[in-house]
């Protein structure tokens, strides 16, 4: 038997019927150069299934999220509608959400809690001339309650539970922190883009700060080079965060 | 699989997405191997899926994964093109990717690994993908992409041939090709198969 590729190819894609396969078999014994041609194949396949990894957690809900936020900005009141702008990965609306599974590693506890912030229009900020960037919160919704408590002692000051998760949402670059707070939890939401004010929010002390109520959740933020927003379901929480934080709302 | 549209007229079913959402494995793989350098391959997952499920509902689709990895492959090489075509809007963009460099949580917190509980054969394993993963970036675009699909998203070789546009035997001949060069660059740096 001749050295000869396409048979290779065939005798490891096991294409090669029974009488091929045996005479290949004995040719390989005697051949180092297809020898060496299948050892290097089957070497180099299972290094390559090394990188068969699982896709990150969170990326799921990140897309569950992108999907549901097209779906609310698909059919907007036409007045509202700011020209689509010509940009990479924006899928540029007026309205964002921000939507992400954290995964809260505690001590002793690994607990996972979805949070889904639902999006809707802000006429107030495409009226306002809002640029299509600016990032709106207008309602939260929990995927699965955050609880109210937490067992266990209240912690001395917040504490940050795993990581920041970064996402972009709508073309909207955020970071989410998880925080426990006291006996509870809160989420803060960070963007290099202002969050406007939904309506029924109420205006904060310093420029472009305001809180709101939203479904069950209270939210305060702050508006800046940075800006932040804390979401939790318990109000002191979002106070004591603040003061933590140094967020002037 | 067709993907109507839910009633209120928005986009595809929750059941679509999620059927669609039982493939995030394989288009991550793909789109995180492919990905040009210096772009997070989360981003060009998501958009992948959102065209998808934007399109889901005009489409007959058979085969889901294989309509989902053409469109991402179709989402990496619009990327490539449009890196290359405005480098100068590219600088600061400070979203660069490393091989291996995923959230740091991921590999402990995720269930599927439960296995590989042990920190430094977690390490271990970390370090091999990450050389693996800079010996693929070195091959040859066909010889990669063929084994992209085969090995690490673990299409056949006929469904690699559909999406990549070339006969069945190119494929064969391409991931052969490059296995042994992947082999011989690991070679060199002492990483073997031995797992």
């Amino acid at each position: 038997m001749t050295c000869d590729e396409h048979r290779t190819l065939l005798f490891l894609a096991g294409e090669l019927d029974a009488e091929d396969r045996a005479s290949f078999d004995r040719h390989l014994l005697e051949c180092e150069a297809c020898w060496r041609a299948v050892t290097e194949d089957r070497r180099g396949r299972t290094l390559a299934e090394a990188l068969r990894e699982p896709a990150p957690n969170g990326l799921a809900d990140r897309i569950r999220l992108a999907t549901e936020t097209r779906q609310v900005g698909a059919t907007p009141a036409p007045s509202t509608v700011a020209a689509p702008a010509r940009r990479r990965w924006a899928h540029g609306r007026v309205a964002v959400a921000a939507g992400v599974l954290l995964v809260g590693a505690a001590a002793g506890a690994g607990t996972t809690f979805a949070l889904t912030a639902r999006s809707a229009r802000t006429p107030a900020a495409s009226a306002a001339g809002t640029s299509s960037m600016a990032a709106t919160m207008t309602a939260v919704h929990l995927g699965h309650a955050l609880p109210m408590h937490i067992d266990g002692p209240p912690v001395r000051e917040p504490t940050t539970l795993g990581t920041a998760v970064s996402m972009t949402v709508a073309g909207v670059q955020l970071s989410v922190t998880y925080y426990r707070v006291g006996t509870g939890e809160a989420l803060v939401v960070e963007s290099h883009q202002r969050f406007a004010m939904p309506s029924g929010g109420t205006p904060g002390h310093h420029a472009g700060a305001w809180t709101a109520q939203l479904e069950g959740l209270t939210v305060w933020c702050a508006n800046g080079t940075m800006s932040a927003a804390i979401v939790t379901p318990m109000p002191g929480a979002a106070a004591d965060l603040a003061l933590f934080l140094g967020m002037s709302v | 699989v067709t993907g109507p549209r839910t009633p209120a007229g928005g986009g595809p079913t929750a059941e679509f997405v999620e059927a669609a959402l039982s493939h995030l494995d394989s288009v991550y793989r793909l789109a995180r191997h492919l990905v040009p350098a210096g772009c997070n391959p989360e981003d060009l997952v998501q958009e992948t899926f959102v065209r998808a499920l934007d399109a889901a509902p005009r489409e007959d689709v058979r085969d889901v994964r294989a309509w989902l990895l053409t469109i991402c492959l179709n989402v990496v090489r619009n990327e490539a093109r449009w890196r290359s075509r405005h480098p100068e809007q590219l600088v600061g963009l400070g979203d660069g990717h490393e091989f291996g460099a995923g959230p740091a949580s991921r590999s402990t917190s995720d269930p599927r690994l439960a296995t590989e509980a042990d920190p430094a054969r977690l390490a271990e394993l970390g370090e091999r993908r990450r050389a693996v993963g800079r010996a693929l970036a070195r091959l040859a675009a066909p010889q990669r992409d063929a084994i992209v699909l085969m090995d690490v998203v673990g299409c056949t070789a006929r469904e690699t041939a559909e999406l990549l546009g070339c006969p069945r035997g190119t494929v064969l001949a391409s991931v052969h090709r490059g296995r042994r060069r992947l082999a011989t660059l690991l070679e060199s740096e002492g990483i073997d198969d031995d797992l």
